[in-house]
């Protein structure tokens, strides 16, 4: 693994996704290690939700991935549970379901065929709503929460279930910019005390330059640059991949990239 | 010359008015019963609704008559007729006017002579039935009320002799069948003979059977029909009391019944109508539950009919009267 | 460190009690019930008299007897079985295809039952000429393959084998198989009242023999659909996210699908089709007291075997000795109750 000093525990290997012939996906190839951030960056439609689903059962034409060093083609349903767990772009708040049994729902690769609750798993539920300040909030309806409450509740189940890998699409996806922040934040704090691996698809720039330790850029289902964001969040790379009106700023020895629109226009 | 050829068109003239005249002398006349075969009479006193206003009687046609779709007159002896109803179909047969039916439907299965073809009963058809090239068309059933008026169309006179209420209306229109096909004489034969069969069985029923009750069964969902039918108005006098009439609340006359209510009013005779359609026998009404503490199950007073004989209101009625008396008597001795 | 999961969420015994309760007491009301009067001391002495190591003279003579027992009780039985069965059936439907409005027969098992009953009418010889009485097997074959046709149809879509497409085809399936049925009555017109009648739903001709024909199947039934009931609740976020938990969603819907409408070939081959209970139990169920089928599912059973009993009674007496088909007061009494629950509650969505 390159020096960043952590250990391999993700390798997405020439991952391509195909369909009808036309890869939406085509020979991505990187590796995320334990307790890293990796960021999946790219414009809409470049194929970054398609590649992470891959890593929880999603279509695969050709390549694979591993997690600590068993590939995935041989890990199945409740296996690969235990290794990945994954947030969409929208979940699904069922109506009617409480905040307590959402989260109940993380500890379901943990239990047997018929996914019954043992005491254990109550317990640890428990202690997940009391770490994220949930527990006033364990008998609310999921559905009737704001964005910010479900983007912790969300955070609860995938503390529940205990994997070493959080795959998330688009964690901040019509949030303001307060609540992304926090949301940003409490992810971060959750890597760092879990030691989990966390690999996000992630449309601000600015954000994944501040949170990610490393990140991939995706165009056209192509990998165009992997490394720290110094190294792949270039102006010339952005405005190639973007468009010709990217600007990267450096605040503080942060990168900023914003879209500045023509003098003559302003 | 003249004078021959006079004579020879006189001789034509009487015998052709010998020939039209021998109609009925050649009808068999019922073998057992003396009959009014007068055949100046007009029709017996029996006939209800169905009036027959004729130019001649039997001597001749045409023949107007008042059916219940409506008059019809009927230009010539028929001699190709059509029956697409069972029922008529036996009555035809019974009064002599068998030779001139050429066709009959599926379901028309007595007697085993009759011409039968397949032509529905239920879902008739105008050009299947004018494919025999009929003169006279006897149906129980028009179903959209499209084909009487198809045929008179195409100028076929059709009658419509749909289920009647009561015993009289079965026998006013065995008659006006005579009358349309030129067999008069033979219908009020046929009339007057069922009739006296009729009365005779009853006749023989003992005083100690009135007041005994019956159940009829149509099918084994267990449709039932009350004393307001047609069936009914043929037990009428046998005097026993039909279990049904309490259910009927709507006077329908075909109530369905819940095994709860037969088996509650435990009925002296069960009579299955259900035999030929439904397999029901005795046997398969005593496996039913519950049904074994009726008194009748337990006694096998269950008379199993045929299912045809039991649904037509043709001459046979007088086969069903004799039956049950038989099944009264049987009881009757039974409970001596 | 708490060990239970919070008070609201727990199935609470009393629920259970409650529904039971009101199971018992619609047996107990229907027994009383008939065209046939038998005096209530009478109904009770000999019930008792029938528990072991109990002797009582219920006064009854041999017929009164029959009618309680071999009329009556077989009876209320089957409606205690349709009811639950058809229930949970149509919990399990919804809870598979995350549809409130789904029931028993959203893939086409009515449809194919009414065809089988159709064709066993029309075409089937006598059921007394038999060994086995043709119409309810065909019914329940029927059943089965209008849901097995379903599924063809729905995998045969190459990128979608999701639920809606399943629903989808099931929709297509049912018509075919209605329309099938339709042409088969109009060549068939006598057979029309016969077809209708089945149709619509009966239990008058309910035996023990029936009970004991249905018993395995809805036994089988009610025991998967009851042990899938978690699993209900985790692919209620989906299919990609159940799939994410280390559920096959596929498979468990399969499952489920498979043994539900087993459960509901057997009790419309004795029964005929008797609707809305597979969608107003389980759904009033979950207005009532929430929407995890941990709860929905043994509570729906309970209920509906009451709420077809309910309706049995109902649909003797309210013109008798005349018997309204079953599936008629079902609708009736079915839909205002729901509407009544839909607007005292807090609203439901899907």
């Amino acid at each position: 693994m390159k020096d960043t000093g952590y250990e391999t525990l993700v390798s997405f290997d020439a991952v391509t996704v195909a369909y009808n012939g036309s890869p939406v996906v085509d020979d991505v190839s990187f590796e995320v290690g334990k307790g890293e951030w990796f960021g999946v960056l790219g414009p809409n439609g470049a194929g970054k939700s398609t590649l992470l689903r891959t890593a929880v059962g999603g279509t695969i034409t050709g390549g694979g991935i591993s997690i600590a060093g068993s590939g995935m083609h041989a890990v199945q349903g409740k296996s690969r549970a235990h290794l990945v767990a994954y947030v969409p772009q929208r979940p699904v708040f069922p109506i009617g379901m409480s905040v307590f049994d959402y989260a109940l729902l993380g500890r379901t690769p943990h239990m047997g065929p018929l996914a019954t609750e043992s005491r254990s798993d109550v317990t640890i539920v428990w202690e997940v709503l009391a770490s994220l300040g949930l527990t006033s909030f364990a008998e609310r309806d999921v559905a009737s929460l704001s964005g910010g409450e479900t983007q912790r509740v969300s955070m609860a189940r995938v503390l529940a279930q205990r994997a070493p890998v959080l795959v998330l699409d688009e964690a901040t996806a019509a949030l303001d910019i307060a609540s992304q922040h926090e949301v940003l934040e409490l992810i971060d704090s959750i890597r760092i005390e879990n030691g989990i691996a966390v690999v996000s698809a992630m449309h601000d720039l600015t954000a994944a330059a501040q949170f990610c330790d490393r990140v991939a850029l995706i165009d056209q289902g192509r990998l165009r640059g992997v490394g720290s964001p110094k190294e792949v969040l270039r102006e010339d790379l952005l405005r190639e991949v973007f468009e010709p009106t990217v600007r990267v700023i450096d605040i503080e020895g942060s990168q900023v990239i914003v879209s500045m629109r023509d003098k003559e226009r302003r | 010359m003249f004078y021959k050829l006079t004579l020879l068109v006189a001789a034509l003239a009487l015998l052709a008015a010998a020939c039209g005249g021998s109609n009925d002398a050649t009808d068999p006349p019922p073998p057992t019963l003396s009959t009014s075969s007068s055949t100046t009479s007009a029709p017996a006193p029996t006939s209800t609704t169905l009036a027959v206003t004729t130019t001649t009687v039997d001597s001749g046609f045409p023949v107007t008559i008042d059916a219940p779709n409506g008059r019809v007159t009927i230009a010539e002896r028929p001699m190709r007729i059509v029956s697409i109803s069972p029922t008529s179909t036996e009555v035809l047969f019974a009064i002599g006017a068998g030779d001139q039916v050429v066709a009959v439907d599926s379901l028309s299965n007595y007697p085993a002579d009759a011409p039968v073809s397949d032509l529905s009963a239920f879902s008739p058809s105008v050009e299947a039935i004018a494919a025999y090239d009929p003169d006279l068309v006897v149906l129980s059933f028009d179903p959209d009320a499209g084909l009487i008026p198809a045929l008179e169309a195409v100028g076929v006179p059709a009658i419509l002799h749909s289920g009647p209420s009561t015993v009289d209306g079965a026998y006013a229109q065995w008659e006006q069948l005579g009358v349309a096909t030129g067999n008069t004489a033979g219908a009020l034969a046929v009339v007057a003979a069922t009739a006296e069969a009729i009365d005779a069985a009853y006749a023989t029923i003992p005083p100690e059977a009135e007041g005994m009750s019956y159940y009829w069964e149509l099918d084994p969902t267990l449709f039932s029909l009350t004393s307001a039918t047609f069936v009914g108005d043929v037990l009428a006098g046998t005097r026993m009391a039909n279990i049904a009439d309490d259910a009927d609340t709507d006077g329908y006359g075909y109530p369905q019944l819940t095994a709860e209510y037969v088996i509650g009013a435990n009925p002296d005779l069960i009579m299955l109508a259900d035999t030929l359609c439904c397999g029901q026998t005795a046997a398969t009404v005593a496996e039913r539950p519950g049904w074994d503490t009726m008194t009748a199950v337990d006694t096998g007073q269950i008379i199993e009919l045929n299912d045809d004989a039991a649904s037509r209101w043709g001459p046979r009625i007088a086969l069903l009267a004799d039956d049950i008396v038989g099944a009264i008597l049987e009881l009757v001795s039974a409970n001596a | 460190m708490n060990a239970a999961r919070p008070a609201s969420t727990r199935l609470r015994w009393w629920w259970v009690v409650g529904a039971a309760g009101l199971l018992v007491g619609s047996v107990i009301v229907s027994l009383m019930v008939g065209s046939f009067s038998i005096p209530i001391g009478g109904v009770l002495g000999s019930v008792v008299d029938r528990l072991p190591f109990v002797s009582v003279d219920a006064g009854l003579d041999d017929r009164a007897e029959a009618i309680l027992w071999q009329v009556r009780m077989p009876r209320i039985v089957l409606g205690v079985i349709v009811g639950a069965t058809l229930s949970a059936a149509g919990a399990a439907y919804q809870g598979v295809f995350r549809n409130p409005l789904a029931d028993p027969y959203l893939l086409g098992a009515g449809a194919g039952a009414g065809l089988g009953a159709t064709l066993a009418i029309a075409y089937g010889p006598d059921s007394a000429g038999w060994l086995i009485d043709p119409l309810p097997l065909a019914a329940f074959v029927g059943a089965i393959v209008g849901v097995v046709l379903a599924y063809v149809l729905g995998y045969s879509v190459r990128s979608g084998r999701t639920a809606v497409t399943l629903i989808l085809a099931g929709v297509g399936v049912a018509a075919f198989l209605t329309a099938t049925q339709t042409f088969l009555q109009q060549r068939n017109s006598e057979t029309l009242r016969e077809v209708y009648g089945w149709i619509l739903g009966s239990l008058a001709t309910g035996s023990w023999a029936d009970v004991r024909l249905v018993v395995p199947y809805v036994v089988i039934s009610l025991v998967v659909v009851f042990a899938g009931r978690r699993l209900m609740d985790v692919l209620a976020v989906g299919d990609v996210e159940a799939s994410s938990l280390g559920v096959q969603p596929r498979r468990v819907r399969l499952v489920l699908v498979a043994f539900a409408t087993l459960g509901t070939a057997a009790v419309v081959a004795v029964s005929g089709l008797i609707g809305f209970v597979g969608i107003i139990v389980p759904h009033t169920v979950r207005i009532l007291t929430g929407a995890s089928y941990r709860i929905i599912v043994p509570l729906s059973i309970l209920v509906g075997g009451a709420f077809l009993v309910i309706a049995d009674v109902i649909a003797r007496t309210v013109q008798s000795p005349y018997e309204v088909p079953i599936g008629v007061v079902t609708a009736f009494i079915g839909a205002p109750f729901f509407a009544i629950v839909l607007r005292t509650s807090k609203g439901v969505g899907s």
